[in-house]
């Protein structure tokens, strides 16, 4: 959707023109509908914060379209890690997360305390081990990346491209 | 922009706020995904969230039940075999451990640990709670609930009026 954006703009010019009543796809979280009975979503256009949305995550984005063809990336093409790792920590916090190296074998562990939520308190730890490709590989090999949906991604910082193109 | 509630720092009992909702997701953790998982990110209620491709939308859950005579909690604890659960009680405090030693799956080796504990409402006797596991590995924890015995017990007393004036106290 935020590909989108510069086109979106003046087409929505072009059909206000036209007395076009445009409404958007996605409902609007609840909790800013007083907000947008009062001024109208004309208006607030240019508030973006109000759908809190998170930063940039073009590097992210390109993390998904692995299968997809239509994606375009915003430049170069960064190729494809040797090794990557997908784990979902929603749960836990960065600072809860530690991610090691130990003779070819990945280990990321998780833990955090006991902690309140809606129906009483609530502590979890996990131990995950991947084996790597190549086993003289060292922790400044590899980069991590806990992204805002709680999937946490590991992988090589070499990379390669595939032959076709 | 509207006033929001804030819930209370400290909860006096489970019913501490009435939008406590009675189930919660998210539960299974530490889940290893691959890349074909996960699609195209998409706009939902403002966030950008990535739709998984096997995610199943009804597990993973907590739920509590607090019904007039019976007091339920429903667990999803799939990713533990019963011999790797333990529940217990601490006065009226309900706890689920699970802890389960290194295991294979189809990315690697893994061991995951939990704890959560519930709080017993007013009426429900800890001595009576009944735990079973279903096939589909969702626990149910759930005991009767007295709510006759929390109403006032109210006893008239007669008020005797002695006659005779000889025996005085």
């Amino acid at each position: 959707m935020p590909v989108y954006y510069v086109d979106r703009d003046s087409s929505l010019r072009a059909m206000a023109e036209e007395g076009v009543t445009i409404s958007h796809g996605i409902s609007c979280p609840a909790r800013n509908k007083l907000h947008f009975e009062k001024k109208g979503p004309e208006k607030c256009t240019e508030i973006h914060n109000l759908f809190a949305l998170p930063g940039p995550g073009l590097q992210e984005l390109k993390l998904d379209t692995r299968s997809s063809t239509g994606f375009v990336g915003s430049g170069e093409d960064l190729g494809e890690p040797l090794f990557r790792i997908l784990l979902d920590v929603t749960q836990f916090k960065p600072e809860d997360i530690l991610i090691q190296v130990f003779e070819g074998w990945l280990l990321v562990r998780g833990q955090h305390d006991t902690r309140m939520d809606e129906h009483g308190f609530v502590s979890r730890s996990f131990t995950r081990q991947y084996q790597l490709p190549d086993h003289q590989m060292q922790a400044g090999d590899l980069t991590a990346m806990l992204c805002h949906d709680g999937i946490l991604v590991v992988e090589t910082k070499e990379r390669w491209w595939a032959a076709s193109d | 922009m509207a006033d929001r509630t804030v819930p209370h720092a400290y909860p006096m009992s489970v019913n501490y706020e009435m939008c406590t909702p009675a189930r919660i997701y998210d539960q299974n953790f530490a889940e290893a995904l691959s890349p074909q998982d996960l699609m195209a990110p998409v706009l939902y209620h403002g966030y950008y969230i990535r739709p998984r491709i096997n995610k199943q939308l009804e597990r993973g859950f907590s739920q509590v039940d607090n019904e007039d005579d019976w007091y339920r909690v429903l667990l999803d604890v799939c990713q533990f075999t019963p011999d790797e659960l333990s529940v217990r009680t601490v006065d009226n405090l309900l706890e689920v451990t699970g802890r389960h030693s290194q295991r294979v799956d189809e990315h690697g080796f893994v061991s995951r640990e939990f704890t959560r504990t519930y709080i017993l409402p007013m009426g429900v006797d800890p001595l009576l709670l009944q735990v079973s596991i279903s096939h589909d590995g969702i626990m149910c924890i759930q005991a009767p609930r007295k709510i006759q015995d929390l109403e006032p017990k109210i006893n008239e007393l007669k008020i005797r009026v002695d006659k005779k004036g000889g025996k005085s106290c």
